[in-house]
């Protein structure tokens, strides 16, 4: 009877967390059920915080273990004496963690910052105190009144037995006490903080066929464009709102929240979570909801930088910085709201398909000077393009990288070309700054040209011309072999087409790309290249990989002021400086001008030199060149 | 209340010019279709009016074919009402022919103010506007920066750039042209919607011919700017550092015509006479 008003509550909170997920934007999803038992089996990703993932591990498996020994118990199923005695061990131990685990958290609890925590964790980890508890407690008096004395079959409830009483009533009402607890447990699963479980698998589960870094596509027709309201997201994305359990790891890595920023993208979550509950029975009585604004604020939503912390490091799977994307889309496609020096950059998208407003015509400025074929002045199609980018056509310093890569590929005898003046934005800026029908269109146009000469190959230099030529131009049917610079070089180095010969004695450090590493899991490249140059040592630094810091370029804040907080370029160049090396090593030109921003106002006295990897292995395979010429 | 903004679609050529055809160039991308922007800022500074007028109706008015189709639609977005398309026989215009037709044109919808751009990006003239409130026998302000309408849509008030950070301030009776400078006013982005509508607002195209008329004023030469001096070719690093300071020196060294003369002032003064003769600059009996 319990049984089942319990399996009841439970059947109707999940399907009523189902009703709150009430959305109009329908997305492909596919379920990975292999990729939802690795996670489960292994707990990699939570364990990715030591302490607290090996705690939860231990919860997990202890309340799975228990409820698949209960079910056969219950349904009378005997075991040989041997397996009994094992499984009544295994479960003892277990129980035993979980108790320490449970304790643990409490613990922790009590003594963590008050106005840091979130509420409404406390009193389930009491519940869950209980049930172990008095599931010990049960088993002790048992072992106490047929008098069991110690075994190896039972230690644990050996020791509860010392001090429980002899009484078959203390016995019985721990044993309905754990009863209850347990229906408790799973009759709250949806409606508390443990709504996670069944949100959590089935978010894991449910998987997007989105490449790595793309952003999710939307119909330029609809209306609102963007999020303007909770139901304007889409499933997957409410999903991920459910299965937040606020764990704040997005938070500890997040460089908006980091550098003091209002951008938290756990609160967003958050702040979804309370939209939806409010807004999901208004939806369906056809009722106006409130926007989505009143919970999230402008700074929030322009304070990202798109750099893919918070969607890497979340245990759950769940991707804010899409949700995000959603909302600055509504913003500008929508509402007509631009941040006032956004608009200059999307202006200059928009004339002169350009973000630094130069126009096509001075596109092939950079190679004045040296010999760099342009694909539209060669007789037969080249064997690679070399896709330039914004910054290394206009960008003073960093067009120094684009010679230097010229001078190697030319060095190396590959037949490539440019686009020259057929290229275009690749769009990047103007997608993560919300002007959707603006990347399209450039992104269209640029498709249109590479198809039109035929182009597979593209080696790319700038990792976020490379994440949207790879991952976003197939939605738009261009679809030819990416590459990035650094691991052209790497096989131009392995084919022996250019020697680093001449060292660099330096100790280098490395400031990973987001756009290269977090989004598209680039980072050996990038170390094997600098084990290449011969005199380079290379010391890490202490956020690096996937928890480097961003340098706070990318997501269009590279064209945007940084009014609040610090400033995200010195913090790392802070860092980067206190690691005492004589060199950055980048392969971004954001990294690279906000970097050289960073360092110039964080260090007078020392020097830290910045270059990017192309430019380290110029210097290196310098003398090639100059033999051969 | 009735505002005509007169909206000039214009090619804009921003690249260098020059005979060198690697640097210098011109190529079809390099010109670049866009409105006018001292129209754009007529149109916003007459969308922000319909706040505090009722009925406000803004007519865009465009002259000739439609060249720049997304950059007009953008600029209708900010928030025309409908459109007036004038088109004519004649090809080349002179100011004063172009705001001769105009003013006909106007002269049927009879708005109560004439926004126009203080100057176009292209030709610079500055004149449409002026010979425009001459046709009509209208008021006229130049570089407005802002403009209030009292109770009765009877009076404006102009405010003007007088230049030199000089705030002028008008007191001007309706109906009046005026022309609009840059100012703090910024043209709003326009969302997707108002996009959309402005794809189909009433358009309606009307044709005024001048039966041949000649220009006033015709241009009979233009001279585009000289090439800048071409940017400095890559240091190479492997050569010699004379080698490279002379590289470094190269973009820079201007052809100076004339002679470099030295020695004694006396001496010099002569030559400088002798020299001055020669050429005919100088007619001493």
């Amino acid at each position: 009877m319990f049984i089942i008003t319990v399996l009841a509550v439970l059947l109707t909170g999940i399907s009523r967390l189902r009703t709150l997920r009430t959305y109009q934007r329908k997305e492909m999803l596919t379920g990975d059920l292999a990729g939802l038992v690795r996670y489960l089996a292994g707990h990699k990703k939570i364990m990715e915080n030591p302490v607290t993932g090996t705690l939860h591990f231990i919860i997990f498996w202890g309340c799975l273990v228990f409820i698949l020994m209960i079910i056969p118990a219950q349904l009378g199923m005997i075991f040989p004496k041997s397996v009994a005695h094992g499984i009544s061990f295994v479960m003892d131990v277990t129980g035993l963690l979980m108790l320490a685990a449970v304790l643990f958290f409490l613990v922790n609890r009590l003594r963590a910052d008050k106005a840091k925590l979130v509420p409404g964790k406390s009193h389930l980890l009491f519940l869950l105190l209980v049930i172990v508890l008095t599931g010990f407690l049960s088993a002790g008096s048992r072992l106490h009144i047929i008098q069991a004395g110690f075994s190896m079959v039972s230690p644990v409830g050996y020791l509860f037995s010392i001090f429980s009483p002899d009484s078959p009533v203390f016995m019985q009402i721990m044993i309905r006490l754990h009863f209850l607890g347990v229906l408790a447990f799973f009759a709250l699963m949806p409606f508390s903080f443990f709504r996670h479980i069944p949100a959590g698998l089935q978010n894991i589960y449910s998987k997007r066929q989105l490449n790595p870094g793309e952003l999710s596509r939307i119909e330029l027709d609809a209306s609102p464009i963007g999020a303007k309201k909770i139901f304007d997201l889409s499933s997957k994305q409410l999903l991920g709102a459910q299965a937040c359990v606020s764990c704040r790891r997005c938070e500890d890595h997040c460089p908006a929240t980091i550098s003091h920023k209002p951008l938290k993208p756990g609160h967003i979550m958050n702040a979804l979570f309370l939209r939806m509950t409010k807004d999901a029975d208004l939806y369906h009585l056809s009722q106006p909801a409130p926007d989505l604004e009143q919970g999230i604020t402008g700074d929030e939503i322009w304070a990202c930088t798109t750099c893919m912390a918070c969607t890497t490091h979340c245990p759950m799977m769940i991707n804010p910085m899409d949700i995000i994307m959603a909302l600055r889309r509504h913003q500008v496609l929508d509402k007509g709201c631009v941040p006032l020096e956004a608009r200059h950059t999307i202006r200059n998208l928009e004339l002169f398909g350009d973000t630094y407003g130069k126009g096509v015509s001075h596109r092939t400025d950079w190679r004045i000077g040296i010999e760099v074929p342009a694909v539209r002045e060669l007789a037969e199609k080249p064997d690679i393009l070399l896709w330039v980018g914004c910054s290394g056509a206009f960008h003073p310093r960093y067009s120094n990288v684009a010679r230097d890569m010229a001078r190697i590929l030319e060095t190396a005898g590959v037949r490539f070309a440019i686009p020259g003046k057929d290229e275009l934005c690749c769009g990047d800026g103007a997608r993560r700054l919300g002007e959707e029908v603006l990347f399209q269109n450039l992104a269209c146009r640029n498709i249109e040209t590479l198809n039109s000469y035929g182009i597979r190959d593209i080696v790319v230099f700038c990792p976020h011309c490379f994440n949207t030529l790879k991952n976003e131009y197939p939605a738009l049917g261009g679809i030819y072999n990416v590459i990035p610079a650094v691991e052209y070089l790497l096989t131009l180095i392995d084919q022996q087409k250019i020697i680093p010969a001449y060292p660099v004695n330096m100790q280098m450090t490395l400031h990973d790309p987001c756009y290269l590493g977090r989004v598209n899991r680039i980072y050996e490249p990038l170390r094997k290249l600098v084990k290449r140059v011969p005199g380079l040592s290379l010391k890490e630094l202490d956020r690096c990989f996937d928890s480097a810091l961003c340098c706070g370029g990318g997501g269009g804040r590279m064209w945007l002021h940084e009014t609040l907080g610090e400033k995200i370029n010195q913090l790392r160049a802070r860092e980067i400086k206190d690691s005492g090396v004589g060199l950055l090593g980048t392969a971004c030109p954001f990294c690279m001008i906000m970097m050289e921003d960073g360092m110039g106002s964080v260090s007078v006295d020392t020097e830290v030199k910045i270059l990017d990897l192309i430019e380290i292995t110029a210097q290196s395979t310098g003398a090639a060149y100059k033999g051969k010429s | 209340m009735k505002i005509a903004v007169c909206i000039k679609q214009i090619v804009q050529t921003y690249a260098r010019t020059g005979k060198e055809a690697d640097n210098y160039f011109l190529t079809d991308q390099d010109r670049i279709f866009r409105i006018n922007p001292y129209d754009e800022v007529a149109m916003e500074m007459a969308v922000r009016m319909k706040k505090n007028v009722d009925g406000l109706k803004i007519t865009a008015v465009i002259l000739g074919p439609v060249i720049a189709q997304t950059e007009l639609t953008r600029c209708l977005a900010l928030g025309a009402d409908d459109v007036l398309q004038i088109e004519t026989d004649l090809t080349a215009m002179d100011p004063w022919q172009k705001s001769g037709i105009l003013a006909r044109a106007l002269k049927d919808i009879r708005p109560d103010m004439v926004f126009c751009g203080k100057e176009s990006l292209d030709s610079q003239n500055g004149q449409v506007p002026a010979f425009l409130s001459h046709h009509l026998g209208l008021g006229f302000v130049s570089a407005a920066t802002r403009i209030s309408i009292d109770q009765n849509n009877s009076q404006a008030i102009v405010h003007r750039n007088g230049g030199r950070g000089i705030k002028e301030i008008f007191n001007c009776t309706l109906p009046l042209v005026i022309s609009v400078d840059l100012s703090d006013i910024e043209p709003h982005i326009p969302t997707c919607e108002e996009k959309k509508q402005a794809r189909v607002l009433p358009f309606k195209t009307i044709t005024i011919k001048l039966n041949g008329s000649s220009a006033r004023v015709s241009a009979q030469s233009c001279h585009p700017p000289r090439p800048r001096p071409k940017p400095g070719p890559v240091i190479q690093p492997e050569l010699e550092s004379y080698e490279r300071i002379l590289q470094l020196l190269s973009p820079a060294s201007i052809q100076k015509k004339g002679v470099m003369k030295k020695g004694d002032p006396g001496m010099l003064a002569d030559e400088l006479i002798a020299f001055l003769k020669e050429n005919n600059f100088l007619k001493l009996p």
